[in-house]
Protein backbone atom coordinates (compact mmCIF):
# COMPACT_ATOMS: atom_id res chain seq x y z
CA UNK A 1 0.00 0.00 0.00
CA UNK A 2 2.37 2.69 0.90
CA UNK A 3 4.61 1.54 -2.19
CA UNK A 4 1.67 2.20 -4.34
CA UNK A 5 1.21 5.85 -2.50
CA UNK A 6 4.94 6.55 -3.08
CA UNK A 7 4.62 5.35 -6.93
CA UNK A 8 1.71 7.74 -7.30
CA UNK A 9 3.87 10.45 -5.46
CA UNK A 10 7.32 9.96 -7.77
CA UNK A 11 5.09 9.87 -11.15
CA UNK A 12 3.60 13.14 -9.21
CA UNK A 13 7.10 14.44 -8.86
CA UNK A 14 7.86 13.94 -11.95
CA UNK A 15 5.26 15.74 -13.69
CA UNK A 16 5.85 18.73 -11.88
CA UNK A 17 9.08 18.57 -12.79
CA UNK A 18 8.05 18.70 -16.43
CA UNK A 19 5.04 21.13 -15.54
CA UNK A 20 7.31 24.08 -13.70
CA UNK A 21 9.57 24.31 -16.51
CA UNK A 22 7.07 25.11 -18.80
CA UNK A 23 5.85 28.54 -20.12
CA UNK A 24 2.74 30.08 -21.05
CA UNK A 25 3.16 32.66 -23.61
CA UNK A 26 0.23 34.76 -23.15
CA UNK A 27 -1.01 36.94 -26.40
CA UNK A 28 1.88 35.32 -28.24
CA UNK A 29 -0.56 33.45 -30.80
CA UNK A 30 -2.88 36.31 -30.69
CA UNK A 31 -3.78 38.58 -33.61
CA UNK A 32 -4.38 41.52 -31.03
CA UNK A 33 -1.10 42.76 -31.19
CA UNK A 34 0.07 41.07 -27.21
CA UNK A 35 3.00 39.80 -27.11
CA UNK A 36 6.13 39.31 -25.67
CA UNK A 37 4.71 38.26 -22.16
CA UNK A 38 5.32 35.02 -20.47
CA UNK A 39 4.75 32.93 -17.69
CA UNK A 40 6.30 29.71 -15.86
CA UNK A 41 3.85 27.05 -14.74
CA UNK A 42 6.67 27.00 -11.64
CA UNK A 43 4.73 30.23 -10.39
CA UNK A 44 1.85 28.92 -9.52
CA UNK A 45 3.80 26.54 -6.87
CA UNK A 46 2.43 28.31 -4.16
CA UNK A 47 -0.80 28.92 -5.45
CA UNK A 48 -1.22 25.19 -5.70
CA UNK A 49 -0.34 24.53 -2.02
CA UNK A 50 -2.45 27.41 -0.95
CA UNK A 51 -5.23 26.09 -2.70
CA UNK A 52 -4.69 22.65 -1.45
CA UNK A 53 -4.07 24.28 2.33
CA UNK A 54 -7.39 25.93 1.75
CA UNK A 55 -9.30 22.54 0.99
CA UNK A 56 -7.39 20.67 3.47
CA UNK A 57 -8.11 23.14 6.37
CA UNK A 58 -12.09 23.18 5.70
CA UNK A 59 -11.94 18.97 5.10
CA UNK A 60 -14.16 16.55 7.75
CA UNK A 61 -11.04 14.40 7.82
CA UNK A 62 -9.23 15.92 11.22
CA UNK A 63 -6.30 14.48 10.57
CA UNK A 64 -5.73 16.29 7.49
CA UNK A 65 -6.91 19.59 8.62
CA UNK A 66 -4.43 19.33 11.12
CA UNK A 67 -1.29 17.89 8.91
CA UNK A 68 -2.32 21.66 7.53
CA UNK A 69 -2.71 23.58 10.34
CA UNK A 70 0.62 22.56 11.83
CA UNK A 71 1.95 23.46 8.21
CA UNK A 72 0.68 26.81 8.33
CA UNK A 73 2.37 27.53 11.80
CA UNK A 74 5.66 26.15 10.28
CA UNK A 75 5.88 28.92 8.05
CA UNK A 76 6.53 29.96 4.62
CA UNK A 77 9.04 27.30 2.86
CA UNK A 78 10.99 27.25 -0.39
CA UNK A 79 9.66 25.39 -3.18
CA UNK A 80 6.51 23.81 -1.15
CA UNK A 81 5.09 21.85 -3.52
CA UNK A 82 7.96 19.83 -4.39
CA UNK A 83 8.37 19.42 -0.44
CA UNK A 84 5.31 17.87 -0.28
CA UNK A 85 5.55 15.37 -2.74
CA UNK A 86 9.44 14.48 -1.80
CA UNK A 87 7.74 13.59 2.10
CA UNK A 88 5.12 11.79 0.65
CA UNK A 89 7.50 9.41 -1.91
CA UNK A 90 9.40 9.25 1.61
CA UNK A 91 6.26 8.23 3.24
CA UNK A 92 7.15 10.55 6.01
CA UNK A 93 3.22 11.34 5.99
CA UNK A 94 0.18 9.30 7.67
CA UNK A 95 -1.74 7.30 5.40
CA UNK A 96 -5.18 8.87 5.47
CA UNK A 97 -3.35 12.68 5.02
CA UNK A 98 -1.11 10.91 2.35
CA UNK A 99 -4.03 9.23 0.30
CA UNK A 100 -6.12 12.79 0.46
CA UNK A 101 -3.42 14.68 -0.53
CA UNK A 102 -2.34 12.41 -3.14
CA UNK A 103 -5.30 12.66 -4.60
CA UNK A 104 -5.75 16.60 -4.44
CA UNK A 105 -2.33 16.99 -6.15
CA UNK A 106 -3.03 14.40 -8.80
CA UNK A 107 -6.09 16.48 -10.06
CA UNK A 108 -5.01 19.74 -9.43
CA UNK A 109 -1.07 18.85 -11.56
CA UNK A 110 -3.20 16.71 -14.10
CA UNK A 111 -5.60 19.86 -14.64
CA UNK A 112 -2.69 22.07 -15.63
CA UNK A 113 -1.09 19.47 -17.73
CA UNK A 114 -4.01 19.09 -19.25
CA UNK A 115 -4.93 22.54 -20.23
CA UNK A 116 -0.83 23.00 -21.15
CA UNK A 117 -0.90 19.74 -23.37
CA UNK A 118 -4.33 19.53 -24.74
CA UNK A 119 -4.43 16.17 -22.96
CA UNK A 120 -1.28 15.21 -24.41
CA UNK A 121 0.92 15.61 -21.40
CA UNK B 1 -0.64 39.34 -16.51
CA UNK B 2 -0.72 40.97 -19.98
CA UNK B 3 -2.79 38.72 -21.79
CA UNK B 4 -5.47 39.11 -24.67
CA UNK B 5 -8.17 39.18 -22.06
CA UNK B 6 -6.53 41.76 -19.59
CA UNK B 7 -5.52 44.14 -22.18
CA UNK B 8 -9.17 44.28 -23.28
CA UNK B 9 -10.26 44.79 -20.03
CA UNK B 10 -7.93 47.40 -19.38
CA UNK B 11 -8.70 49.27 -22.25
CA UNK B 12 -12.07 50.07 -20.57
CA UNK B 13 -13.59 51.18 -23.61
CA UNK B 14 -17.11 52.54 -23.53
CA UNK B 15 -18.54 50.26 -26.24
CA UNK B 16 -21.74 52.67 -27.83
CA UNK B 17 -24.78 51.68 -29.48
CA UNK B 18 -23.72 48.98 -31.95
CA UNK B 19 -25.34 47.01 -35.27
CA UNK B 20 -26.17 43.49 -33.87
CA UNK B 21 -25.01 41.43 -36.67
CA UNK B 22 -26.54 37.70 -36.79
CA UNK B 23 -24.40 34.88 -39.12
CA UNK B 24 -26.52 32.61 -40.64
CA UNK B 25 -24.73 28.93 -41.28
CA UNK B 26 -25.57 25.25 -42.07
CA UNK B 27 -24.34 22.80 -44.43
CA UNK B 28 -25.20 22.65 -48.05
CA UNK B 29 -28.73 21.93 -48.70
CA UNK B 30 -29.55 21.78 -45.00
CA UNK B 31 -32.34 24.82 -46.02
CA UNK B 32 -30.41 28.36 -45.15
CA UNK B 33 -31.52 29.67 -48.91
CA UNK B 34 -34.94 28.58 -48.06
CA UNK B 35 -34.61 30.14 -44.37
CA UNK B 36 -33.55 33.33 -45.81
CA UNK B 37 -36.02 33.76 -48.64
CA UNK B 38 -38.75 33.08 -45.79
CA UNK B 39 -37.49 35.82 -43.77
CA UNK B 40 -37.40 38.05 -46.46
CA UNK B 41 -40.96 38.11 -47.30
CA UNK B 42 -41.89 39.08 -43.83
CA UNK B 43 -43.37 42.16 -44.38
CA UNK B 44 -41.42 44.94 -42.65
CA UNK B 45 -37.35 44.70 -42.64
CA UNK B 46 -36.32 47.80 -42.67
CA UNK B 47 -33.25 48.87 -41.60
CA UNK B 48 -32.17 45.36 -42.02
CA UNK B 49 -29.16 44.46 -43.92
CA UNK B 50 -28.47 40.55 -45.40
CA UNK B 51 -24.92 39.95 -46.56
CA UNK B 52 -24.79 36.65 -48.46
CA UNK B 53 -21.83 35.08 -50.63
CA UNK B 54 -23.66 35.62 -53.68
CA UNK B 55 -26.91 36.19 -55.23
CA UNK B 56 -26.46 33.28 -57.85
CA UNK B 57 -25.96 31.19 -55.03
CA UNK B 58 -28.21 32.57 -52.97
CA UNK B 59 -31.28 32.65 -55.74
CA UNK B 60 -33.21 35.95 -53.34
CA UNK B 61 -36.83 35.75 -54.82
CA UNK B 62 -36.98 37.96 -57.77
CA UNK B 63 -40.57 38.63 -57.06
CA UNK B 64 -39.53 40.87 -53.69
CA UNK B 65 -36.35 42.87 -55.51
CA UNK B 66 -37.62 46.15 -55.72
CA UNK B 67 -34.16 48.18 -56.79
CA UNK B 68 -30.57 46.75 -57.15
CA UNK B 69 -27.10 48.98 -57.73
CA UNK B 70 -23.65 47.82 -57.77
CA UNK B 71 -23.14 44.64 -55.22
CA UNK B 72 -26.43 46.02 -53.37
CA UNK B 73 -30.45 44.70 -53.72
CA UNK B 74 -33.05 46.56 -52.53
CA UNK B 75 -36.07 44.13 -51.32
CA UNK B 76 -39.40 46.05 -51.73
CA UNK B 77 -40.16 45.32 -47.96
CA UNK B 78 -37.30 47.55 -47.08
CA UNK B 79 -34.32 44.88 -46.49
CA UNK B 80 -30.89 45.50 -48.33
CA UNK B 81 -29.00 42.72 -49.39
CA UNK B 82 -25.26 42.83 -50.47
CA UNK B 83 -22.71 40.13 -51.70
CA UNK B 84 -19.31 39.48 -50.52
CA UNK B 85 -16.97 38.82 -53.12
CA UNK B 86 -13.66 39.07 -50.69
CA UNK B 87 -13.49 40.94 -48.00
CA UNK B 88 -16.38 40.99 -45.55
CA UNK B 89 -15.23 43.81 -43.48
CA UNK B 90 -15.14 46.10 -46.56
CA UNK B 91 -19.25 44.78 -47.08
CA UNK B 92 -19.74 45.82 -43.39
CA UNK B 93 -18.21 49.32 -43.86
CA UNK B 94 -20.26 49.60 -46.73
CA UNK B 95 -23.37 48.87 -45.35
CA UNK B 96 -22.46 51.34 -41.78
CA UNK B 97 -21.28 53.90 -44.24
CA UNK B 98 -24.76 54.37 -46.26
CA UNK B 99 -26.75 57.71 -45.54
CA UNK B 100 -29.33 56.33 -47.49
CA UNK B 101 -30.52 53.76 -45.18
CA UNK B 102 -29.84 53.26 -41.83
CA UNK B 103 -29.12 49.98 -40.56
CA UNK B 104 -30.53 48.72 -37.65
CA UNK B 105 -29.90 44.92 -37.98
CA UNK B 106 -27.41 42.28 -40.36
CA UNK B 107 -28.02 39.12 -41.13
CA UNK B 108 -24.37 37.02 -42.62
CA UNK B 109 -25.28 34.01 -44.73
CA UNK B 110 -22.31 31.78 -45.21
CA UNK B 111 -21.47 29.28 -47.59
CA UNK B 112 -22.67 25.76 -46.56
CA UNK B 113 -19.19 24.11 -46.49
CA UNK B 114 -18.04 27.03 -44.42
CA UNK B 115 -16.55 26.64 -40.97
CA UNK B 116 -18.23 30.03 -39.36
CA UNK B 117 -14.89 30.47 -37.22
CA UNK B 118 -13.33 33.04 -39.43
CA UNK B 119 -16.97 35.40 -39.96
CA UNK B 120 -16.78 35.32 -36.18
CA UNK B 121 -13.13 36.46 -36.03
CA UNK B 122 -13.81 38.89 -38.37
CA UNK B 123 -16.21 40.35 -36.19
CA UNK B 124 -14.67 40.36 -33.28
CA UNK B 125 -11.02 40.95 -34.20
CA UNK B 126 -11.13 43.95 -36.82
CA UNK B 127 -11.28 47.15 -34.26
CA UNK B 128 -13.02 49.11 -37.43
CA UNK B 129 -15.91 46.25 -37.33
CA UNK B 130 -15.74 45.65 -33.61
CA UNK B 131 -16.60 49.39 -32.35
CA UNK B 132 -19.17 49.53 -35.10
CA UNK B 133 -21.18 45.87 -34.89
CA UNK B 134 -21.83 43.23 -32.19
CA UNK B 135 -22.38 39.55 -32.78
CA UNK B 136 -26.23 38.71 -31.92
CA UNK B 137 -25.31 35.20 -32.29
CA UNK B 138 -25.26 32.50 -34.80
CA UNK B 139 -28.47 30.79 -36.66
CA UNK B 140 -27.25 27.06 -37.77
CA UNK B 141 -29.91 25.03 -40.37
CA UNK B 142 -29.96 21.44 -39.86
CA UNK B 143 -31.68 18.87 -42.22
CA UNK B 144 -33.94 17.23 -40.08
CA UNK B 145 -33.94 14.10 -42.88
CA UNK B 146 -30.20 14.12 -43.86
CA UNK B 147 -28.50 16.03 -40.87
CA UNK B 148 -27.54 13.01 -39.26
CA UNK B 149 -25.26 11.43 -42.10
CA UNK B 150 -24.27 15.05 -42.50
CA UNK B 151 -22.44 15.28 -39.19
CA UNK B 152 -21.43 11.48 -39.71
CA UNK B 153 -19.72 12.96 -43.03
CA UNK B 154 -18.30 16.43 -42.61
CA UNK B 155 -16.70 17.77 -39.56
CA UNK B 156 -17.51 21.20 -41.13
CA UNK B 157 -21.52 20.46 -40.25
CA UNK B 158 -20.32 19.61 -36.80
CA UNK B 159 -18.63 22.93 -36.34
CA UNK B 160 -21.48 24.86 -37.73
CA UNK B 161 -23.87 23.34 -34.87
CA UNK B 162 -21.48 23.55 -31.91
CA UNK B 163 -20.40 27.32 -32.87
CA UNK B 164 -24.46 28.08 -33.17
CA UNK B 165 -26.87 29.65 -30.51
CA UNK B 166 -30.31 28.48 -32.09
CA UNK B 167 -30.60 25.54 -34.15
CA UNK B 168 -33.62 25.62 -36.77
CA UNK B 169 -34.65 22.07 -38.27
CA UNK B 170 -35.54 22.04 -41.68
CA UNK B 171 -37.94 19.77 -43.62
CA UNK B 172 -39.35 18.57 -40.81
CA UNK B 173 -42.65 18.07 -42.93
CA UNK B 174 -40.81 15.76 -44.81
CA UNK B 175 -40.58 13.30 -42.02
CA UNK B 176 -43.05 10.58 -42.25
CA UNK B 177 -42.99 10.15 -38.30
CA UNK B 178 -41.91 13.08 -36.19
CA UNK B 179 -40.50 10.59 -33.87
CA UNK B 180 -37.77 10.08 -36.23
CA UNK B 181 -36.36 13.09 -35.27
CA UNK B 182 -35.18 12.09 -31.61
CA UNK B 183 -31.80 10.45 -32.39
CA UNK B 184 -30.88 13.98 -34.19
CA UNK B 185 -32.50 16.03 -31.23
CA UNK B 186 -30.31 14.00 -28.93
CA UNK B 187 -27.04 13.87 -31.57
CA UNK B 188 -27.73 17.73 -31.74
CA UNK B 189 -27.65 18.50 -28.03
CA UNK B 190 -24.92 16.44 -27.39
CA UNK B 191 -22.41 18.27 -29.66
CA UNK B 192 -24.08 21.68 -28.55
CA UNK B 193 -26.46 21.34 -25.13
CA UNK B 194 -26.77 25.32 -24.92
CA UNK B 195 -28.35 26.47 -28.77
CA UNK B 196 -32.12 26.54 -28.36
CA UNK B 197 -33.62 24.03 -30.93
CA UNK B 198 -36.41 25.32 -33.14
CA UNK B 199 -38.49 22.56 -34.67
CA UNK B 200 -41.84 24.68 -35.20
CA UNK B 201 -41.71 25.39 -39.59
CA UNK B 202 -43.99 27.78 -39.56
CA UNK B 203 -42.63 30.02 -36.53
CA UNK B 204 -39.13 29.87 -38.06
CA UNK B 205 -38.89 33.20 -39.95
CA UNK B 206 -40.33 35.30 -37.22
CA UNK B 207 -38.03 33.54 -34.64
CA UNK B 208 -34.84 34.22 -36.71
CA UNK B 209 -36.30 37.72 -37.53
CA UNK B 210 -36.45 38.21 -33.75
CA UNK B 211 -32.88 36.76 -32.98
CA UNK B 212 -31.33 38.86 -35.66
CA UNK B 213 -33.04 41.97 -33.42
CA UNK B 214 -31.99 40.88 -30.12
CA UNK B 215 -28.53 41.55 -29.86
CA UNK B 216 -29.72 45.62 -30.41
CA UNK B 217 -32.38 44.75 -27.63
CA UNK B 218 -30.67 43.04 -25.02
CA UNK B 219 -31.93 45.17 -21.85
CA UNK B 220 -35.34 43.27 -22.98
CA UNK B 221 -34.33 40.43 -23.60
CA UNK B 222 -36.17 37.64 -21.81
CA UNK B 223 -32.88 36.35 -19.41
CA UNK B 224 -32.78 32.31 -21.04
CA UNK B 225 -32.03 33.49 -24.33
CA UNK B 226 -29.05 35.64 -23.35
CA UNK B 227 -26.65 32.66 -23.91
CA UNK B 228 -27.92 30.14 -21.49
CA UNK B 229 -30.45 27.32 -22.72
CA UNK B 230 -32.11 27.30 -19.89
CA UNK B 231 -32.44 23.27 -19.24
CA UNK B 232 -28.67 22.83 -19.11
CA UNK B 233 -27.99 24.44 -16.22
CA UNK B 234 -31.56 24.49 -14.37
CA UNK B 235 -32.03 22.88 -11.04
CA UNK B 236 -30.28 25.05 -8.90
CA UNK B 237 -27.19 23.43 -9.78
CA UNK B 238 -23.96 25.20 -8.07
CA UNK B 239 -21.31 22.96 -9.66
CA UNK B 240 -20.29 22.95 -13.02
CA UNK B 241 -22.06 21.19 -15.29
CA UNK B 242 -21.44 17.35 -16.36
CA UNK B 243 -19.37 18.19 -20.04
CA UNK B 244 -20.97 16.64 -23.21
CA UNK B 245 -18.83 14.71 -25.64
CA UNK B 246 -19.75 13.91 -28.82
CA UNK B 247 -17.76 14.14 -32.25
CA UNK B 248 -14.90 15.81 -30.69
CA UNK B 249 -16.70 18.27 -29.52
CA UNK B 250 -17.25 18.75 -25.50
CA UNK B 251 -19.07 21.57 -24.12
CA UNK B 252 -20.29 22.41 -20.66
CA UNK B 253 -20.79 25.46 -17.97
CA UNK B 254 -18.96 26.62 -15.77
CA UNK B 255 -20.49 27.57 -12.38
CA UNK B 256 -19.62 29.12 -9.63
CA UNK B 257 -20.95 30.82 -6.70
CA UNK B 258 -18.54 33.06 -5.22
CA UNK B 259 -18.30 36.08 -7.14
CA UNK B 260 -14.50 35.94 -8.78
CA UNK B 261 -11.71 38.12 -8.35
CA UNK B 262 -11.58 40.35 -11.34
CA UNK B 263 -7.58 39.79 -12.04
CA UNK B 264 -8.15 36.39 -11.14
CA UNK B 265 -10.65 36.01 -13.77
CA UNK B 266 -8.73 37.71 -15.99
CA UNK B 267 -5.30 36.14 -15.35
CA UNK B 268 -7.04 32.59 -15.40
CA UNK B 269 -8.65 33.42 -18.88
CA UNK B 270 -5.46 34.64 -20.20
CA UNK B 271 -3.93 31.75 -19.60
CA UNK B 272 -6.48 29.38 -20.89
CA UNK B 273 -6.80 31.33 -24.52
CA UNK B 274 -2.96 31.20 -24.70
CA UNK B 275 -3.35 27.26 -23.79
CA UNK B 276 -5.58 26.32 -25.45
CA UNK B 277 -7.48 28.53 -27.57
CA UNK B 278 -7.25 27.18 -30.64
CA UNK B 279 -9.63 24.72 -29.36
CA UNK B 280 -12.16 27.29 -27.84
CA UNK B 281 -15.09 27.19 -30.23
CA UNK B 282 -17.23 29.68 -28.29
CA UNK B 283 -17.02 30.93 -25.03
CA UNK B 284 -19.88 33.25 -24.02
CA UNK B 285 -21.40 33.86 -20.13
CA UNK B 286 -21.91 36.10 -17.50
CA UNK B 287 -19.36 36.65 -14.22
CA UNK B 288 -19.78 38.10 -10.94
CA UNK B 289 -16.93 40.15 -10.05
CA UNK B 290 -16.32 40.48 -6.52
CA UNK B 291 -15.10 43.90 -7.19
CA UNK B 292 -18.84 45.07 -9.08
CA UNK B 293 -20.89 41.95 -7.59
CA UNK B 294 -24.16 43.71 -8.87
CA UNK B 295 -22.93 44.28 -12.15
CA UNK B 296 -22.29 41.04 -14.43
CA UNK B 297 -19.44 41.12 -16.91
CA UNK B 298 -20.38 39.91 -20.25
CA UNK B 299 -17.60 38.19 -22.27
CA UNK B 300 -17.54 36.06 -25.74
CA UNK B 301 -15.16 34.85 -27.57
CA UNK B 302 -14.56 32.49 -30.50
CA UNK B 303 -11.10 30.86 -29.71
CA UNK B 304 -8.29 32.93 -28.64
CA UNK B 305 -10.29 36.18 -29.55
CA UNK B 306 -12.75 37.77 -27.71
CA UNK B 307 -14.53 40.66 -27.64
CA UNK B 308 -14.00 44.14 -25.32
CA UNK B 309 -16.03 42.15 -22.08
CA UNK B 310 -18.81 44.24 -21.49
CA UNK B 311 -20.52 45.26 -17.74
CA UNK B 312 -24.17 44.93 -18.08
CA UNK B 313 -26.33 47.59 -15.49
CA UNK B 314 -27.83 44.63 -14.10
CA UNK B 315 -28.23 41.18 -13.62
CA UNK B 316 -31.27 39.69 -16.23
CA UNK B 317 -32.80 37.64 -13.53
CA UNK B 318 -32.35 36.59 -10.19
CA UNK B 319 -29.56 33.92 -10.74
CA UNK B 320 -26.17 35.78 -9.70
CA UNK B 321 -23.65 33.25 -9.99
CA UNK B 322 -20.63 33.17 -12.91
CA UNK B 323 -22.11 30.87 -15.28
CA UNK B 324 -19.84 30.59 -18.61
CA UNK B 325 -20.78 28.41 -21.27
CA UNK B 326 -17.96 26.55 -23.15
CA UNK B 327 -18.24 24.78 -26.26
CA UNK B 328 -15.00 23.48 -27.32
CA UNK B 329 -12.96 20.85 -28.96
CA UNK B 330 -11.73 18.90 -26.28
CA UNK B 331 -10.96 20.79 -23.29
CA UNK B 332 -11.66 19.47 -20.14
CA UNK B 333 -14.07 20.69 -17.60
CA UNK B 334 -12.89 19.62 -14.27
CA UNK B 335 -9.45 21.03 -15.77
CA UNK B 336 -10.97 23.93 -16.62
CA UNK B 337 -12.64 24.77 -13.01
CA UNK B 338 -9.52 23.37 -11.11
CA UNK B 339 -7.18 25.85 -12.66
CA UNK B 340 -9.70 28.83 -12.01
CA UNK B 341 -9.93 28.02 -8.61
CA UNK B 342 -6.02 28.01 -8.32
CA UNK B 343 -6.21 31.05 -9.80
CA UNK B 344 -8.58 32.66 -7.31
CA UNK B 345 -6.05 31.43 -4.22
CA UNK B 346 -3.45 33.14 -5.75
CA UNK B 347 -5.37 36.63 -6.43
CA UNK B 348 -6.83 35.98 -2.85
CA UNK B 349 -2.99 35.58 -1.64
CA UNK B 350 -2.04 39.02 -3.36
CA UNK B 351 -4.58 40.79 -3.92
CA UNK B 352 -2.62 43.31 -6.34
CA UNK B 353 -2.28 41.56 -9.39
CA UNK B 354 2.05 40.37 -9.44
CA UNK B 355 2.39 38.53 -12.33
Amino acid sequence: MADDLAQRAERMLSLWSDLSMRHVALGGACACGTGGVSLRLEDFELDIVGYLEDTGLRCDVAEVAGFFTALQQAGPQDQPLRSLLHDLEEGRMPEAVARWLLTRIERTLTSFAELHGGGRA
Amino acid sequence: MGGHFSSLLATDVVQGERIPVTVLTGFLGSGKTTMLNRLLKLPDLHGTAVIVNEYGAVGIDHDLIAQTSDDIVLLANGCMCCAVRGDLAEALQRIAERQDTPVRQVLIETSGLADPGPVLRTLMADPGIQSRFELAGVVCTVDSVLGMATLDRYPESVRQVAVADSLFLSKTDLLEDQSLLSPLVQRLRDVNAVAQLHAERDRQPQLLYEHIRVGGNRQTTPPEALFYRTPFIAGGRDTDTAPRHRDGISSFVLVRDVPLPRDAFAAWLDMVIAMRGEDLLRVKGLVQQAEDPDRPLLIHGVQHLFSPPELLPAWPSADRRTRIVFITRGVDAEAMGETLDVLVRRHMRRPLSTF
